[in-house]
């Protein structure tokens, strides 16, 4: 018997308990302190060197020369990212908290947005229409019949405590609003599961892309500098390039997730694809567990305006997000004589 | 060394239960996937799958390869399915004992094969070439019909029997198939499970179906649609199957469309569990008589 369930071999196993490891910190020991220090002094004495080799280059030469080496830094940036944040053995995750999810997508900001768009659909949290302003701003307020000891989830709770009193909904995020409260729930549990970058990361980050930023504007600035000195004003596709590879460089440091949590929504986001594609038959059939897992996975633009009226008058700027809703297929058998509808080469049916 | 593992009682992964399934997956204890939906998916949807075979046991379910037919196996399809198996890593994989094609034309349709010596060679040959390209054995499953397969020389699970004793594959035990044959062709379930190779089933499906009135045979026959709750026959065939089996079982509740709301699932699994319970209850009595005698 060589493929019974309990025999079958497997390459790992993921059902033993999983506790998330600590992000590994890379702070630095004294004995590692020189080598830093050596590292940054080569660094310096190449990008001198290659300095002043490449100003010396003709102009066309010196374009494709800077172009290439702009490449290889961010490439560079890109490898080192690879190794430092590798998207390790996949844990357990707890999908059960639409908010765990929508923070790990998009911060604490985003957790507030759908916690209060999924109260507004169970109607705990009532939009009002503030007449006393001039531009009539929206407010919400707490429903008086609901009982926030009953909401299964603590930020639910802190929300409805939020709009006890008729409030904006934007006063959530501001300072003394509930992000500090979002974040103590949240973050250090997402950092230690590797999924959002530890303090440790984000300097590490940030020192690779600085000494990226570093030799793209010293050797860009410095051709710029002569070639304007000798008089020439040819320097467009200079600045170009350096404009470009500049920015690339940067948006190293603002990754909010790491890699692992890149993998992580990029799953949820291809599973939940046909779900998001029912968005707008959602309200009439789902339970609010859906329409909230729906939410913290793609956020409140995923839910139709027309649909869902009141959460986009709460907020008419919530972000969109990046992730297309691609085609998804899923086995269905028809009512009529059992035959099945199936893509993905060929049809079966209902086995 | 074996792992020991408790029953698990899951459900078939479709994507409007996605969200439900995801969170309620402390009392999912195992999904099954349509595997031919991720043939031609792109890397990310595998991917997808591959993490959520970590927060889950996974099934692959295979529902195009035609196993059980004279006809060689479809080797591009089988080559998309070792792809899939290789990046998902699934727990188990598994296919019909049907075929979809013959002379050349997809039928669209899993259907039965005659019931013959010449089916049962195919069957193995295919079963063989699977397990070449793949790398792994499929569980094979028992199909439903609402015809007897012309040519047929053997009963079904004589067919069944012969087929196991062929191949090393390991039995996916569809009861609600098994249920429906039994009703449409007039035989006991009971006696086919006691006939069958236990010790050889790896996991079992629970579906349901619906009473049609057939137009070119008299009386009228049960169609597994997998649009209707689990009848209460195919619970206690589960609770047979756990009193016989000594083996661990996995349990998958198939629903392929009007859905329920979702804690009706939820509740299904719970009577399956019920069932499987029920069945080892009755198997350690059993046991313990024995030992006393």
């Amino acid at each position: 018997m060589s493929s019974y369930p309990v025999s079958t071999p497997k390459p790992s196993d993921p059902w033993k308990s999983v506790t998330p490891t600590t992000n590994q910190a890379t702070s630095l020991t004294g004995d590692d302190a020189w080598v830093v220090r050596a590292f940054v002094i080569a660094w310096f004495t190449l990008l001198l060197c290659f300095t002043v080799v490449i100003i010396c280059l003709p102009k066309t030469a010196f374009l494709l020369a800077y172009l290439l080496a702009c490449a290889t830094v961010i490439a560079m940036l890109y490898v080192r990212r690879i190794v430092a944040e590798p998207v390790r053995e996949l844990t357990k995750f707890d999908t059960s908290d639409p908010y765990r999810l929508a923070y790990l997508r998009g911060g604490a900001n985003e957790a507030l947005r759908v916690a209060t768009a999924v109260l507004i659909e169970a109607r705990h949290l009532r939009l009002l229409q503030n007449e006393s302003s001039e531009k009539k701003e929206k407010q919400l307020v707490t429903a008086p019949d609901c009982d926030a000891k009953s909401l299964p989830f603590p930020l639910e709770r802190a929300v409805l405590r939020f709009f006890t009193t008729p409030r904006k909904p934007e006063e959530m995020f501001e300072q003394g609003g509930l992000k500090q409260q979002v974040d103590d729930l949240y973050k250090e549990e997402l950092e230690n599961a590797g999924l959002l970058p530890s303090e440790a990361q984000k300097q590490a980050r940030t020192s690779r892309a600085l000494f990226a930023l570093i030799f793209i504007l010293v050797v860009g600035l410095t051709k710029i500098g002569v070639a304007l000195w000798y008089g020439y004003t040819n320097i467009g596709f200079t600045v170009i390039i350096m404009v470009v590879a500049a920015i690339w460089a940067l948006t190293f440091i603002g990754d909010y997730r790491t890699r692992f949590g890149n993998y992580v929504i990029k799953s949820l986001e291809s599973l939940f694809e046909g779900m998001r594609a029912q968005a707008a038959t959602l309200k009439a059939n789902a339970s609010l567990a859906q329409i909230a897992l729906l939410a913290g996975v793609y956020g409140v633009a995923a839910l139709p305006a027309d649909v869902f009226p009141e959460v986009r008058e709460a907020f008419p700027k919530a972000p969109t997000d990046s992730s297309s809703c691609g085609s998804s297929c899923s086995s269905s058998c028809s009512s009529d004589g059992g035959s099945c509808s199936s893509c993905g080469g060929g049809c079966g049916g209902c086995g | 060394m074996m792992e020991t593992l408790p029953d698990r009682v899951g459900l078939g992964w479709r994507a409007p239960l996605a969200a439900d399934i995801l969170s309620n997956l402390d009392r999912i204890e195992a999904i099954e996937v349509i595997a031919d939906d991720y043939f031609d998916a792109p890397r990310k949807d595998r991917q997808a799958l591959r993490w959520l075979g970590h927060q889950v046991p996974l099934i692959l379910h295979g529902v195009s390869l035609g196993l059980a037919s004279t006809a060689p196996v479809d080797l591009v399809r089988l080559d998309h399915m070792a792809r899939l198996v290789g990046e998902v890593e699934p727990w188990l994989w598994s296919e019909h004992l049907a075929f979809v094609r013959g002379g050349g034309i997809e039928i669209g349709h899993l259907a039965a094969p005659p019931r013959t010596a010449a089916t049962i060679e195919g069957t193995a040959r295919n079963l063989a070439t699977a397990r070449a390209i793949v790398g792994s054995d499929p569980l094979v499953e028992n199909i439903s019909t609402i015809i007897d397969p012309p040519g047929s020389t053997l009963d079904e699970v004589t067919w069944l029997q012969h087929t196991l004793v062929a191949t090393e594959n390991s039995l996916l035990l569809d009861l609600h198939n098994l249920y429906a044959n039994a009703c449409n062709f007039d035989f006991d379930p009971y006696e086919a499970i006691a006939r069958l190779p236990l010790e050889r089933v790896g996991y079992i499906h629970l579906a349901g179906g619906k009473w049609v009135q057939a137009t070119r045979f008299p009386g009228r026959r049960l169609l597994d649609d997998h649009r209707h709750a689990t009848p209460q026959p195919v619970f206690d065939l589960l609770a047979e199957v756990a009193r016989r089996t000594p083996q661990p079982l996995v349990v998958i509740l198939e629903r392929d469309g009007d859905y329920p709301p979702f804690a009706e699932l939820l509740n299904e699994l719970d009577v399956a569990r019920t069932a499987l319970a029920r069945g080892r209850a009755a198997q350690k009595a059993r046991t313990d008589v024995v030992t006393t005698l």
